[in-house]
């Protein structure tokens, strides 16, 4: 196997709330190898995006991170600003969530295609509106060249994001960061974008970082899955082997809250209750009020995460596969009030 | 058949509502008016035609001639891309859109469009789920006091015993909540939380049909299935009706009884969730349901439609859908299908006026397609097995 293109180390993220400084992001490791889609997936509030923010060195003021990001054997975390500036963009691409946010509304397609190329690459302008050509072709915008012409709010979301992705690729980055990038589109237009990404990927020879709560999306493309909860990578492995028999409890109940994932008739599980905000995180493990299969320790000890085998890692001491009774404690809880544990006190 | 709120929703409001005087004897009750009529649907939209217009563009016709029932007790799920009208659609339900043409009818009455006058307190019991409960609850209210509003106008009596009073405290356990939620604001709550508030507000006012416009869109998968659920058990233990607007395919296959799907301002298929989704009868239904990632079966790229939605304002002639249809005849770029029966429909229910209508001229074939498996999706992008697509094209 190659070298990693980019791996994470324990990688801290320290956030001033009212309360405290809270770790939002909480010893996260985990590595991308070169031409592969490794999926981040957690809900809202389990970190993914800051994770993604660090390793672009795109967090907000307060923000203080420990650990290492080190792409291609260069540590990013405390890298000088003109550094980073000269890597994001040409060598490491973010794609938003929303298209017409990441497009400038007032700038026609082709300033906002080839601004960046002449910067970083040092082209003359006809060299990059050329390449802009080029780059709409390969993210299938029909009538690339009157494309360029064109502001982004005559296009459709779909193809808003089809020139985002353009945008992204246009220095021709090793790695592309996709946070969400198919949450605000249709499921017909998303399909779409996840085809693109999935034959870019073998044209081009980048990797992608996907970030989304979607288990849907990355088993259709992700190689491997990191699971996040609470700014915790909770298991991790390829994505076949961990949709297909996942270990942690709340890689379970994500699955199991799926629509897609259960057979008709059959009705979705919500995970119990819902997830911790930074202030009321809680001790030991963090998913723990919410786990069936919760006992004693996990409510003080942070259970380490460990090598299973098969390249896949776990961080519960209490692997559900060697306990009984799940399903039927699982049926108890649901109709309980899911509630943060500071409500319940 | 039901005609008032139901067993749970009038026990635990009934019994709260006495309260610690045990007197209220100025109680008027107009939104528990006697229906009109209870035999039959609760709501039925019949030719609904919505046009947007715009100075210096051409009007839009966002809905035409969308027909649609629901039953008390019943979840009809509607679908479709986004500006396909869907949205259009549920909010005419409510009367929130002027038509250009067709009725509403809520109970055997006709909904007026919103004007200036208060709407009718029969309407009251007609009530909207919206997608962004952030947007839809007061922030700078206290939960319980928005929750006791609603029981006030529900029930068409003052503030019922405080803000977080028993009715109020019951209002929250149905949605799962404890009764500390009452004193706190909308913003201290997840997502999730927020649109059960919004909905134990809702049914607060007991509604007799609920009209839920992507309700669970802006929300984590787990919350998703949350207050998915939620809705359907109070849809079956209450027996009302529940609209259900979403693009979400796969969690409308789950509660919906029937499913509608709809194609740039056209309904183009209706019909049993179940029949619909193991045989569409539409191409369109069919690229839908194979657009939807499995997570169970990985590696596996969803379908794609060919193309975009085209512009509204200057719909394509005959079929709408067919310049992204695989299966499209000559036929389909010059008449418009008329609305018929699903085929292969009938059998199971044995009931053929339920068994659903489609709008294709091809439709017995791709019955015949059956369900969309794993190797149709694998073989050709738009999900459709490829000696076929390839022999019509």
């Amino acid at each position: 196997m190659s070298p990693d293109l980019l791996a994470i180390e324990e990688l801290t993220v320290r956030l001033r709330t009212r309360r405290g400084i809270r770790r939002a992001v909480d010893g996260v490791s985990f590595a991308v190898g070169s031409g592969e889609i490794v999926g981040l997936a957690g809900e809202s509030g389990s970190g993914k995006t800051l994770t993604a923010l660090a390793l672009l060195g795109l967090l907000p003021g307060g923000a203080r991170v420990s650990g290492r990001v080190m792409f291609e054997g260069r540590d990013l975390v405390g890298l000088d600003r003109r550094r980073l500036r000269e890597l994001r963009g040409r060598e490491i691409a973010l794609v938003s969530q929303d298209p017409m946010t990441a497009l400038h509304p007032l700038l026609r397609i082709d300033v906002q295609l080839t601004e960046h190329v002449r910067a970083h690459l040092g082209l003359s302008k006809a060299e990059a509106e050329a390449r802009a050509v080029e780059l709409l072709a390969a993210v299938r915008i029909p009538g690339p060249a009157a494309a360029l012409g064109a502001y982004p709010h005559q296009f459709s979301g779909g193809m808003r994001q089809r020139i985002a992705i353009a945008v992204a690729l246009a220095c021709a980055p090793k790695l592309l960061v996709a946070d969400e990038p198919t949450t605000a589109l249709d499921v017909t237009v998303q399909a779409g974008i996840l085809r693109l990404l999935d034959n870019l990927r073998h044209e081009h020879g980048f990797s992608v970082l996907i970030i989304t709560h979607d288990l849907g999306v990355l088993s259709a493309v992700a190689d491997r899955l990191v699971v996040l909860y609470g700014g915790r990578v909770v298991e991790s492995g390829t994505t076949g082997e961990v949709l297909a028999s996942p270990r942690h409890p709340y890689t379970r109940g994500l699955m199991r809250a799926l629509p897609g994932a259960v057979g008709a008739g059959q009705a979705m599980t919500p995970i119990a209750g819902s997830p911790p905000t930074l202030d009321s995180m809680p001790g030991g493990c963090h998913f723990h009020p919410r786990c069936d299969w919760a006992v004693e320790s996990c409510f003080t000890v942070v259970p380490a995460r460990r090598e299973i085998g098969g390249g896949r890692t776990l961080a519960c001491d209490v692997d559900p596969l060697r306990r009984e009774g799940p399903e039927t404690a699982a049926a108890d809880r649901d109709g309980e009030p899911g509630l943060e544990p500071e409500l319940q006190r | 058949m039901r005609t008032l709120a139901t067993p749970a929703v009038g026990a635990t409001s009934a019994a709260a509502r006495v309260g610690p005087g045990g007197a209220s004897p100025a109680r008027v009750d107009p939104a528990r008016v006697e229906p009109a009529r209870v035999d039959g649907a609760l709501l039925e939209l019949d030719k609904i035609a919505v046009t947007y217009r715009s100075r210096g563009r051409p009007p839009v016709q966002a809905v035409i001639g969308a027909t649609l029932s629901l039953a008390p007790g019943e979840i009809v799920g509607l679908v479709g891309e986004s500006g396909c009208g869907k949205s259009t659609l549920g909010r005419a339900a409510l009367g929130l859109v002027a038509l250009s043409g067709g009725t509403v009818r809520y109970e055997g009455r006709d909904v007026p469009a919103l004007g200036w006058r208060a709407r009718p307190d029969w309407l009251r019991s007609l009530q909207l789920v919206f997608q962004d409960p952030y947007a839809s609850l007061n922030p700078r209210r206290r939960v319980g006091r928005q929750i006791a509003d609603a029981i006030a106008l529900g029930t068409g009596c003052r503030r019922p015993d405080g803000d977080s009073g028993a009715e109020v405290v019951a209002a929250l356990e149905r949605v799962g909540l404890t009764s500390h939620v009452a004193t706190r604001f909308p913003h201290e709550f997840s997502g999730g939380q927020c649109q059960r508030i919004a909905i134990a507000r809702v049914l607060a006012s007991e509604p007799r049909c609920i009209v839920a416009d992507e309700p669970i869109s802006s929300l984590d998968v787990s919350a998703q299935a949350q207050v998915a659920n939620l809705l359907a058990g109070v849809a079956a233990e209450s027996g009302l009706g529940l609209l259900f607007v979403s693009h979400d395919l796969s969690v409308v296959r789950k509660i919906a009884d029937r499913t509608v799907v709809m194609y740039l301002g056209r309904v183009v298929e209706e019909g049993p969730t179940a029949q619909l989704w193991s045989a569409p009868a539409h191409p369109y239904t069919r690229s839908l349901i194979a657009a939807v990632p499995e997570p169970g079966v990985t590696g596996l790229l969803p379908a794609e439609i060919a193309g975009d939605v085209p512009d509204p304002a200057r719909p394509p002639p005959g079929c709408r859908f067919h310049p992204r249809c695989p299966l499209a005849v000559e036929r389909c770029r010059v008449d418009e299908p008329p609305e018929t029966a699903r085929p292969g429909g009938a059998a199971p229910s044995g009931e053929p006026a339920r068994s659903g209508r489609v709008r294709c001229w091809r439709s017995e074939e791709v019955v015949e397609l059956g369900k969309v498996g794993g190797a149709s999706r694998a073989s050709s992008p738009d999900g459709l097995p490829d000696g076929l697509a390839g022999a019509t094209q």
